[in-house]
């Protein structure tokens, strides 16, 4: 092999691995949502994230792929590479996928895919609760194309965002940004759980169920952005610097860290609490909002970028709140202004070595005293905002009109598990189950009416100990 | 005094406390969840595409302690809110005097609080 070869060899291993990390972001946020929701939805909400997946997977097979990266489209989308064949996906650098040039075709194919399933993900945090399970079908396919026409605009060379130099490495805006644009139109046209407001329009916490699984997400999903950010580079070299990916892993660690800290600092401050889902908010949000600048930023800007956005993250869900939004998940704060203000944030802390490096845009206010990149970062945003946000209401509110999109109140008191599944995630929270908590087999139970039966006998004492180990 | 039982739907609880209060001026409840059954002894329930047997379904006991000239008005309240216009599984309400009612705080009972 020649040492261009083992280039592409080295990028594709990267690249599949950080793939794989990106996939392994839906149990994350499986876990996040379920434990901020009500426990007679949680096989419903950690369900709902393998749909995503699944729903995500063939739709953008095919057509996403090639609205987004198929060679010979427009500025505005993608124009060929509709369900590739096998050699099309082995191909490397060839057409319709010439765009990935030190990977094959199927290894761009199997990142992105994990990609638009994320942005999907975040969709349904904002939606929870109270959304007929279809509409995640029907509008999982539209998403999906809108997503796909986005990413074309920022990540293709034909896209009219690259060709002005948009900075968004690895989804501010593309992924995390849409998927909470998509959020707020469902949580507007869903309208609130019931009881989430009172009739003065005072707001009422409905708390998760189990704080320990929004921890588990959370930290889930902090271990997959190491793929979602530092694999973004799709290759082991990035303009002249081998193995890039690693310092975009440092940036995107300790912005992390930092939001952590900005979570619990705002929450000490504005409720008094260093309230634990607010922290976990904190790091979310903060590594949306490093997604933009991770390959752009020097690490003190990460910081400042992962604190800041620790902030937001608390203020933004206690506004959404103020203004009678229901967003159980927090979407709209985390994913939506965290985004937006990372994706600012790229255009003021850019370095112009480092966006030299990879080959996009140019420095940032702070480094280069123009306001032209941050320019360039607010048109996307303003475009990327109207056409997402509107796509997104249009479809829901068409779908809305014609079949409803929000289950009966009967059907959302009960829950979404047994009424839309017939399953509960906690069954014997809610049946007597044979053999269950409550019933006398039950084993701890049992064992304990045994003993009493048997009375102080020693003997037998001691047969049904043998017996039980 | 006198002790006012009803066994309930679980979804039915705050319904029906809300009415006692309304309904009466009464305030003060306990709230014990239940399994139990009536004469439907139980439900079918489905998993998996199977069904099963489940004798229990999930109720909540509530306990009132009433004056005795309350007593019927606070059974009337609790009979109207825990009505849910299915078939079976409403529950009951029911009614046993009691004596010796004494609040833990001041060693008094009741009924000489209430007269004073």
């Amino acid at each position: 092999m020649s040492s261009a070869d083992l280039a592409i060899a080295a990028s594709t291993v990267w690249v599949v691995v950080a793939a794989v990390l990106v996939m392994f972001m839906q149990a994350g946020f499986a876990f996040l949502e379920a434990g901020l929701c009500r426990m007679k939805n949680v096989g419903h909400i950690a369900a709902k994230n393998v749909l995503v997946l699944a729903i995500a997977s063939i739709v953008y097979y095919l057509v996403g792929y090639g609205l987004a990266f198929g060679d010979g489209g427009n500025a505005f989308v993608g124009g060929s590479g509709f369900a590739p064949s096998a050699n099309e996906l082995l191909a490397i650098g060839k057409a319709p996928f010439s765009w990935f040039t030190s990977i094959p075709a199927g290894g761009g194919w199997l990142f992105q895919v994990v990609f638009a399933a994320v942005s999907l993900a975040i969709v349904w945090g904002a939606m929870a609760e109270r959304t007929k399970l279809w509409v995640y079908f029907a509008f999982g396919v539209v998403f999906t194309l809108a997503y796909s026409v986005v990413s074309h605009w920022v990540w293709h060379p034909d896209g009219w965002l690259f060709a002005r130099g948009m900075e968004d490495f690895a989804g501010s805006t593309v992924v995390h940004y849409q998927g909470a644009l998509a959020a707020l139109a469902g949580a507007l046209l869903l309208g609130p759980r019931i009881g989430k407001f009172d009739e003065k329009g005072r707001a009422n916490p409905i708390p998760g169920h189990n704080m320990a699984f929004v921890t588990l997400g959370v930290l889930i999903l902090w271990f997959g952005w190491f793929g979602f950010n530092p694999g973004s580079t799709l290759a082991v070299e990035t303009g002249n610097r081998l193995g890039f990916f690693a310092y975009v892993a440092v940036t995107t660690n300790v912005a992390a860290a930092a939001g952590a800290l900005g979570g619990v600092t705002a929450s000490w401050l504005l409720i008094r609490k260093p309230d634990l889902s607010m922290m976990l908010n904190g790091v979310v949000a903060a590594l949306v909002a490093i997604t933009a600048a991770c390959g752009f930023v020097a690490p003190w800007a990460a910081i400042v970028i992962g604190f800041v956005a620790g902030t937001i993250a608390v203020g933004g869900v206690l506004l959404v709140e103020r203004v009678r939004i229901d967003d159980p998940i927090g979407a709209v704060a985390v994913h939506g202004m965290a985004g937006v203000w990372g994706t600012l944030a790229t255009g003021l802390f850019a370095v112009p070595a480092l966006a030299a490096t990879v080959g996009v845009g140019r420095g940032g206010l702070v480094y280069t005293g123009s306001f032209a990149q941050l320019g360039t970062q607010t048109v996307g945003l303003l475009a990327v905002g109207a056409f997402t946000f509107t796509v997104s209401f249009a479809s829901l509110w068409t779908m809305r009109a014609l079949w409803g999109i929000r289950v009966d109140a009967e059907v959302e008191t009960a829950g979404l598990d047994v009424s839309e599944h017939g399953m509960w995630g906690y069954p014997e929270f809610y049946i007597p189950v044979p053999g269950g908590y409550g019933t006398e087999s039950h084993g701890h139970l049992g064992l304990v009416h045994a003993h009493a039966r048997m009375g102080e006998s020693g003997e037998a004492r001691h047969e049904l100990e043998e017996a039980a180990a | 005094m006198t002790k006012v039982e009803a066994v309930v739907l679980r979804e039915r609880v705050e319904t029906v406390i809300d009415a006692v209060e309304e309904e009466t001026g009464h305030v003060g409840v306990t709230v014990v969840e239940a399994i139990g059954h009536g004469r439907e002894r139980g439900v079918t329930h489905e998993y998996r595409g199977r069904t099963f047997e489940s004798r229990f379904l999930p109720k909540a006991l509530l306990t009132f302690v009433v004056d005795d000239r309350l007593a019927r008005a606070v059974v009337a309240a609790v009979a109207d809110a825990a009505r849910s216009g299915h078939d079976s599984g409403d529950g009951l309400v029911w009614t046993t005097p009691i004596a010796n009612v004494t609040h833990h705080r001041t060693g008094r009972r009741v009924e000489e609080v209430e007269a004073a």
